[in-house]
């Protein structure tokens, strides 16, 4: 037993914090090493009793008694292990401290509290460096904002001027203005590539700074990944049939439809794939290949899994210590080295990682000198039916909360499974897409649209505070729209028809599910 | 390549030199064109000239395109007027905004001219197809 209490006073006495046992009466017991020594004028009593004012543990306060935000106090008062921080004036070393405070009861066989083991540890250091940091921080946040600002205000007032120099160019380009020479002509269509580069350059400058103050905006749909790699395709095929490369596309058919933003996406495509063409020598072959992948352990539940895309090429790699930077801002390593024509803006591939993990995927390279790089990006495959099921509980459970009603409403196109046979899935998705759209943008106000689910033929639209008669204008309102002849422009004439029905919360159900049911059992017959 | 009549476009911008290309563009395809430097004076156009379409930019002295165009879809006269925004910025936000306003098109600066005139070479082309159903109404 002896042996334990020096092997403690050893323990204790080595550490940097300043412990003492005190007494419910504030009676010093015991100090270690550090304790004693903060406590100076105890020192020749050695370990002695004394109060804990003396004893250098506590403060005065105004009137002489104990520290109000004592934490011994303060556990008498709430019995909970209690951490305080204490500004005080250290008259010895004459400067400010600062100590964080823990106080932990020593207890009976009752739990009753006898006495107090009271932890003192100095952050004054510490908080010394916190404030600077956060100002530091705070500084540069703010630093960042204007320069995110100053972007995007800049080329927003480019964009004036550029339209104006475009439009004139281009008149001229046209001859609507007279005829013009050969050299002119020539001239004339160097101003305009560059005009246009400009204006990609400036985009991507508007781009980073979206994604870098978390303002990109995403339109998600669920989309096929095979139409939007044939469009990428397509866009740079007479770029790399110009220099001879082998432009493969391998995206099997029973791919999982995604749901992301099919414009952002293409963009990335285009990035990877403009990029790899770019730096393959003629001749060479660039391949779009997807497959299903697994996902990690601990991906959100209506995350089912991941779709994996890459693009090679066979160029001539990179250089393994510019693989780690390649996705960094203006990072041109392998463009400065080459003798490009026309260097990018040195954006592509930020902009391209920063759409790829907004939509919760990972972009990375693999790349071996002399045999090529690859791209690999994930896009997350998501079970629609459950995040939007999750997301009309939360939208319930705060209706439930404010007291305030709220309706579901369904619309379901007729012999959807006929029409994608006979429109084939390109078609059929650019017309139920301009139909939502149109609905969203016409049917109903933004104040009562709050969330739309759309998938396989289904349309269907949470209306938080709408009670059944609200419910019912909306749905009256959207019918009107779908008969008006705009719907069916584009589809030679083709009518499309719509069921509907709708629930309310609380009259017809208090759970997601039941109110879905509710609606699909009320869906009417054909309705134009 | 059709050729217009009597149509008439109001373009209202206070950029001169962009309204110079528009104007230009528009009246080789024989479209006459009304132009306004300011919100208001766009506004006071159309109510005096009554165009076929309007096309509006959004930052404008005086009044915004937002303002006009909710101005003018809010007269029955115009309700039925195509309106066409310009605008240098891409926010969705915006499209929006320009969609409650009663805007029936929006269009994205930098454009392309021959995009600007094929949209309204389009409207026009459906108002003169719809020209009873809508004279009425109209005028």
């Amino acid at each position: 037993m002896q042996n334990t209490g020096r092997m403690l006073e050893a323990m204790t006495d080595s550490m940097a914090e300043r412990i003492a046992l005190v007494s419910k009466e504030c009676t010093v017991l015991w100090m270690n090493k550090a304790a004693l020594e903060k406590a100076r004028q105890g020192v020749a009593e050695e370990r002695g009793e004394r109060h804990c004012l003396e004893a250098g543990l506590c403060v005065k306060g105004p009137d002489g008694s104990c520290d109000p935000s004592c934490p011994i106090d303060a556990f008498h008062k709430t019995g909970r292990i209690e951490t305080k921080t204490r500004a005080c004036y250290d008259a010895w070393e004459k400067r400010s401290l600062v100590d964080e405070i823990t106080v932990y009861p020593v207890r009976n066989e009752k739990g009753e509290a006898l006495q107090l083991v009271h932890v003192a540890r100095d952050r004054t250091e510490r908080t010394h460096y916190e404030q600077s940091l956060r100002q530091t921080a705070d500084k540069l946040r703010k630093l960042d904002e204007m320069k995110s600002d100053f972007i995007s205000i800049a080329s927003h007032e480019l964009r004036t001027p550029m339209t104006a120099i475009k439009s004139a160019i281009d008149i001229m380009v046209k001859k609507k203005a007279g005829e013009t020479t050969e050299a002119q002509q020539r001239f004339l269509g160097m101003a305009e590539r560059n005009i246009n580069r400009l204006n990609s350059l400036i985009n991507d400058l508007l781009s980073i700074s979206k994604i870098e103050s978390g303002k990109m905006e995403l339109n998600f749909a669920e989309k096929d990944l095979r139409g939007i790699a044939e469009n990428a395709a397509a866009t740079l095929g007479p770029l790399a049939t110009e220099k001879s490369i082998s432009l493969g596309m391998n995206v099997p058919a029973g791919l999982p439809a995604l749901y992301v933003d099919a414009s952002k996406i293409e963009q990335v495509l285009l990035n990877l794939v403009g990029n790899a063409v770019k730096f393959t020598p003629n001749g060479g072959r660039v391949t779009i290949e997807a497959r299903r992948v697994e996902g990690a352990k601990d991906i959100a539940d209506d995350i089912t899994g991941f779709v994996e895309i890459s693009v090679a090429d066979t160029g001539a790699g990179i250089p393994e210590e510019h693989v780690p930077r390649l996705f960094e801002k203006f990072f041109q390593g392998e463009a400065s080295l080459s003798k490009q024509k026309q260097p990018g803006s040195g954006l592509g591939l930020a902009i391209s990682k920063g759409i790829i993990e907004s939509h919760g995927g990972k972009i990375a390279c693999t790349s071996k000198a002399g045999e090529g790089s690859v791209f690999r990006f994930t896009l997350p495959v998501i079970n629609l039916d459950k995040r939007f099921h999750e997301s009309l509980g939360e939208e319930l459970a705060s209706a439930r909360e404010q007291g305030s009603p709220l309706s579901v409403l369904i619309f379901r196109m007729d012999g959807y499974a006929d029409l994608l046979a006979q429109l084939g899935k390109k078609e059929y998705e650019r017309i139920f897409e301009s139909t939502t759209e149109k609905i969203l943008q016409n049917g109903i106000k933004t104040k009562d649209r709050m969330q739309v689910s759309l998938h396989k033929g289904e349309i269907t639209l949470v209306l938080p505070a709408t009670d059944t008669a609200g419910a019912q204008v909306v749905r009256e309102r959207i019918r009107q729209l779908m008969a008006g002849p705009d719907l069916t422009e584009g589809a030679q004439g083709r009518r499309f028809f719509f069921a509907s029905g709708s629930a309310t919360f609380p009259n017809d159900g208090a759970g997601a599910q039941e109110l879905v049911e509710v609606a699909i059992r009320r869906m009417g017959q054909k309705e134009a | 390549m059709k050729r217009f009549g009597r149509e008439k476009i109001l373009i209202a911008d206070d950029e001169p030199d962009l309204v110079e290309v528009i104007r230009f563009s528009l009246e080789l395809e024989g479209i006459a064109c009304l132009v306004a430097a300011d919100g208001q004076e766009a506004l006071f156009m159309a109510r005096k000239e009554r165009p076929d379409v309007i096309v509006l930019d959004i930052m404008m002295p005086k009044m915004n395109g937002f303002q006009v165009a909710r101005a003018l879809k809010a007269d029955e006269l115009f309700k039925h007027t195509p309106i066409i925004m310009l605008t240098a910025r891409s926010q969705a936000a915006d499209v929006r905004q320009g969609e409650a306003a009663g805007a029936d098109r929006y269009i994205t600066k930098p454009f392309d001219l021959d995009e600007l005139l094929a949209v309204v070479k389009e409207y026009l082309q459906e108002r003169g197809g719809n020209a009873h159903g809508h004279e009425k109404t109209d005028r």
